[in-house]
């Protein structure tokens, strides 16, 4: 017996690009899902994604495909959830691929995590900034991420007054 | 020669400010202050390595990139609410920057009196004291 179709959903990105995808990977994202819960006719008309561009989209539906089916964190197990990831700076190795991209790409992909209520995905995303912030110096933080050092000489001697304990250690 | 040194002043602060405002363009800068918040506590290692120099380096250090980042780690109370080091200083800035927010506290050795005599002074804040 053939297993019984998918729905298919459309969504709009604020480039007018279009996908088709299955409801249950688009339903990872949980804005989405509450999007999808409150209709009760089917709808041809695409959801708009007005924060969300076409390429972006295509990284999260990469993400929101391969994890498709896993269970996704209730409103009860949330905070401790939260309190679990902080503990833990671990990305899985297919997530480590999937996130390995340039720096503006990866700030979209956190945006929109974010902003369709992915919570695994953006944890995905913080974490790998984590990462690349941990055991870095100021000065090698403010060159990985192009920040100028915008404290003036004053300010930054009471600063390194007020931790000097801390650079003898 | 001090209308020079006004001046020379002056197009410091101006100059400060302008760098202030092309870091707020950065690409890191799209991201809302509470996900760099969530970044730097994932990025100090809460529990066993938040007692260890890195954890306490990470944490001050993001205070030392700019001031967008120094607002936003010493605005986030919860960043120092683990207080894991002996040091007067570090529970010192730990208290005053957690503002009223439960404390965690571990510590791997004793206290001298002045930290001990600091510390209890916010028992009432204690969640946790091993």
């Amino acid at each position: 017996m053939a297993a019984p179709a998918t729905q298919q959903i459309k969504i709009r990105c604020n480039d007018e690009k279009e996908f088709t995808v299955d409801r249950d990977v688009l339903e990872r994202s949980v804005l989405i899902k509450n999007m999808l819960e409150d209709v009760t006719e089917q709808q041809d008309a695409p959801i708009p994604l007005p924060n969300v561009s076409g390429p972006v989209m295509a990284k999260v539906l990469e993400y929101c495909t391969h994890h498709r089916g896993e269970p996704l964190p209730s409103a009860d197990t949330e905070q401790s959830q939260d309190e679990t990831r902080k503990r833990t700076t671990d990305i899985s190795e297919w997530d480590q691929k999937f996130i390995t991209v340039d720096q503006e790409m990866l700030f979209e992909i956190i945006l929109a995590a974010n902003y369709l209520d992915i919570k695994s995905l953006l944890d995905v995303g913080c974490k790998t900034v984590a990462n690349m912030i941990k055991g870095k110096t100021p000065e090698e933080i403010r060159k990985l991420f192009n920040i100028v050092n915008d404290f003036t000489p004053e300010e930054e001697a009471q600063i390194k007054k007020e931790n000097e304990w801390a650079e003898d250690r | 020669r001090s209308q020079i040194e006004a001046q020379i002043l002056h197009l410091t602060q101006q100059v400060q400010k302008l760098r202030t405002e092309r870091n707020a363009l950065l690409p890191i800068s799209t991201l809302p202050n509470e996900i760099l918040s969530d970044i730097f506590s994932i990025s100090i290692l809460r529990m066993k390595n938040y007692t260890n120099k890195p954890g306490i380096h990470n944490l001050l250090r993001v205070t030392w990139v700019c001031h967008h980042w120094r607002d936003i780690a010493l605005s986030d109370a919860s960043l120092w609410t683990y207080i894991g080091e002996e040091n007067f200083s570090w529970a010192a800035q730990c208290l005053s920057r957690s503002k009223d927010a439960p404390l965690e506290l571990v510590f791997n050795k004793p206290c001298t009196s002045s930290s001990r005599a600091l510390l209890l002074s916010q028992f009432h804040r204690f969640r946790r004291f091993e």
